[in-house]
């Protein structure tokens, strides 16, 4: 993360009421520029991701409005956002556990989002996607003193690219001999 | 990177790597099969001599060659004549640098 302060309108070189048309035109003049496939200089892939970095907040009318009002803190005003990742029961709380295939058939210790901070959970081998951990007193404060529960409801998120050494390992794992999960289903 | 050994042309021709189908150069660029086959359209890699015309077959670098077109056309904003083109100007300038 860098330390000082980068001003995305330095970045592209545009007054900061350019319009979008002036910011896509001097992105695309300085993207040719510093792209690393056309630039060898040492420093190039660091500008073009700078670069990259500016449009993509500049070139959309919502980040750009963050950013003019808060500055360096606009990316953490974005990650204070996810408090809607969290379902409210009576005074329970789920929140979805995102976890990969091999953490849920070989069991995992991992971070999830509790509403007042991250908390580690272990995660049981063999879990499916729907499995609910409960994380006793982290959920929602009760009326009468104490807290609810946090339930983090296991969702196995499959890699939409493999590369080659995961695709020989996952063609491995399907002639195995695993139980057919249709046939085992009630 | 392996250590060196003797290796003559013979050892070569067993570790180098064969010819890939087009759904391999794909796989390996990370770019969808039928943005690779526009690509092929436009000439920036050609089948393999020698391969069956109804099963073709290509050099692997040819993956290379794919995911740096498709950064070009991405990051860039080229269309795919203009992608490959600036592909065959950066080779023709690394090949006149070579020669310098």
């Amino acid at each position: 993360m860098p330390l000082s302060y980068t001003d995305y309108y330095d970045v592209l070189g545009v007054p900061r009421d350019a319009d979008q048309d002036t910011i896509r035109r001097a992105y695309r003049k300085l993207a040719r520029k510093y792209h690393p496939d056309l630039n060898s200089d040492s420093d190039a892939e660091e500008r073009f991701k700078e670069l990259g970095e500016a449009y993509e907040v500049l070139s959309d009318a919502e980040k750009r409005e963050r950013y003019d009002r808060l500055g360096t803190r606009w990316r953490e005003a974005e990650r204070e956002a996810p408090e809607e990742s969290f379902r409210r029961g009576e005074d329970n709380l789920d929140v979805d556990l995102a976890i990969t295939p091999s953490e849920a058939a070989l069991g995992a210790t991992v971070s999830v989002e509790t509403p007042i901070g991250t908390a580690r959970v272990r995660v049981p081998g063999g879990s499916s996607s729907g499995r609910r951990l409960r994380l006793r007193g982290r959920g929602l404060p009760k009326r009468g003193g104490g807290s609810g529960d946090l339930h983090a409801v296991v969702k196995i998120v499959v890699p939409k690219e493999l590369s080659d050494r995961e695709r020989e390992l996952y063609e491995q794992l399907g002639e195995s001999s695993s139980p057919d999960p249709r046939e085992a289903s009630p | 990177m392996n250590a060196e050994g003797e290796t003559g042309p013979a050892d070569r021709e067993v570790v180098a790597e064969e010819a890939v189908a087009l759904t391999v150069v794909a796989r390996r660029a990370g770019v969808k099969l039928v943005h690779v086959r526009r690509y092929l359209q436009f000439g920036l890699f050609e089948p393999h001599a020698g391969s069956a015309a109804e099963t073709p077959r290509f050099d692997p670098n040819s993956a290379m060659r794919v995911a740096r077109a498709e950064r070009l056309r991405r990051d860039l904003g080229l269309n795919y004549a203009g992608a490959v083109l600036v592909c065959e100007l950066l080779d023709r300038i690394s090949e006149l640098e070579a020669r310098l």
